[in-house]
């Protein structure tokens, strides 16, 4: 049987250059390390910028946030945390940024498409080998979400996609404050329970 | 704040749920408090695999295009601009050229990242008429003319912008403003554009909730060449273009 560990990229031996070491040499104006990162990154920044923002403003979206990673990759500190983690969080100011110029109901619009995208989750799609853990965590992610209750995805989704805060999704729901905090919590715990645990562990492999 | 208050709002903080004064107090204790760091790691690996979740259940692809542009954009120093300083000290020349420069070019992002939301949304054009703005705004002979608060000191106004399209081989023109005040009960934004020393309406700019509005209109000749474009609130100019002397 295959077995895999669950980071993706391994610095020693002759697994895959990882994320971190990427975005280093990107940050001294290596192009072809940049161009690694885009590879193993575009469909998601791609995917992300076209379900919010629509596919006619996904192509500049993208260029925007891959300029920015090339611009301020120096500022990645692998101390505090992955590089997923860091251009996840790049990616989104820029997309919730512009998406809140188009106003709230172009932003319930938005949730509510990418809860229908998410609902159709199956296997996997193919993509880059480097990301394949990665996305192993987004097709479980996928599942678990579909098998939430409509109202704990619902404030999720409008929460992370649409970049409502609790407040917001009481409001434009006409909840409580309350009743949005409990889903938030719940919601969050199930999707967490769907990961396979991270430390030590190892994964099967197709 | 206390630990269990803190550590019942990192779900909703891991999400950019919070209000800013919240999240601004989770993030000072996350700084000192390792047992909720190790819980925020925990919840990062969520939602980091949120949009990993969509890449993999998106049917939609990335063309091969993009990352050509995107390749050529990092490895361009910023686009030089031209403002006919040849006559100005070098360092004044330069310090102006990128003030100006900065300011147009981000109405330019503002503008376009808008352009086409609006073009392709179906309650506001129709599907032709989502093309024909395509078609002005995306040709190898289009020119943008930016409109410009009339009177910059009026505060409602600080924030205003727009531009104006024309195409050289077509007569469709495009207008798009936004950060405008909702105008008061019973008065109108308007647009007016002069050409040939002669002044005409050419339609009214209905806002959305954002301030935002758009106009599409056929000159009366391809490549329509205005001496100025004012939009009008009940008649009294705000925002404008003005040709070059």
């Amino acid at each position: 049987m295959l077995r895999r560990p669950l980071n993706d990229a391994r610095p020693d031996g002759d697994g895959p250059v990882a994320d971190e070491e990427l975005v280093q040499r990107t940050a001294r104006g290596d192009p072809a390390a940049f161009t690694q990162l885009y590879d193993r990154y575009a469909r998601r920044i791609h995917a992300w910028s076209a379900h919010v923002l629509g596919t006619g403003r996904a192509e500049d979206a993208m260029q925007e946030i891959f300029l920015r990673l090339w611009r301020h990759a120096g500022q990645f500190d692998g101390d505090r945390g992955s590089f997923v983690t860091w251009f996840t969080a790049i990616a989104r100011h820029h997309l919730v940024h512009v998406l809140r110029q188009d106003g709230m109901r172009r932003r319930l619009a938005v949730a509510a498409e990418i809860a229908i995208v998410l609902e159709h989750a199956s296997s996997p799609a193919p993509g880059p080998e480097e990301t394949v853990g990665q996305r192993e965590d987004g097709a479980a992610l996928a599942t678990a979400l579909r098998l939430l209750p409509e109202e704990q995805r619902h404030v999720l989704v409008l929460a992370y996609f649409g970049g409502l805060s609790q407040s917001q999704i009481a409001e434009q729901l006409a909840i409580p404050l309350g009743t949005v905090k409990k889903r938030v919590r719940l919601g969050m715990g199930k999707l967490r329970g769907a990961l396979a645990p991270q430390t030590g562990a190892v994964r099967t492999a197709e | 704040m206390e630990h269990h208050e803190i550590r019942e709002r990192l779900e909703a903080y891991s999400l950019g749920a919070l209000d800013a004064d919240e999240a601004e107090t989770v993030a000072g204790h996350l700084a000192t408090c390792d047992e909720c760091r190790a819980e925020m790691a925990q919840l990062r690996r969520v939602t980091d695999a949120l949009p990993t979740a969509l890449e993999v259940t998106s049917p939609l692809r990335v063309h091969p295009s993009v990352k050509r542009r995107v390749l050529a954009a990092v490895q361009q120093p910023a686009r030089p601009r031209r403002f006919g300083l040849a006559r100005w000290p070098v360092a004044a020349g330069v310090a102006l050229a990128m003030f100006v420069g900065s300011t147009v070019y981000a109405v330019h992002l503002q503008i376009e990242q808008r352009d086409l939301a609006v073009a392709v949304r179906a309650e506001t054009l129709s599907q032709r008429d989502q093309l024909r703005v395509l078609e002005v705004l995306d040709s190898s002979g289009t020119r943008k003319r930016p409109l410009r608060p009339v009177d910059p000191a009026l505060p409602a106004f600080h924030d205003s912008y727009g531009k104006l399209w024309t195409r050289s081989d077509d007569a469709d023109v495009v207008v798009m403003v936004n950060k405008l005040p909702q105008p008061p009960a019973g008065q109108h934004y308007e647009l007016v554009v002069t050409s040939s020393g002669r002044s005409s309406d050419a339609g009214p700019l209905k806002l959305d909730s954002d301030g935002f509005a758009m106009l599409l209109f056929r000159a009366d000749r391809n490549g329509p060449s205005y001496q100025r474009a004012v939009v009008t609130l009940d008649g009294t100019p705000v925002l404008q273009w003005t040709g070059q002397a």
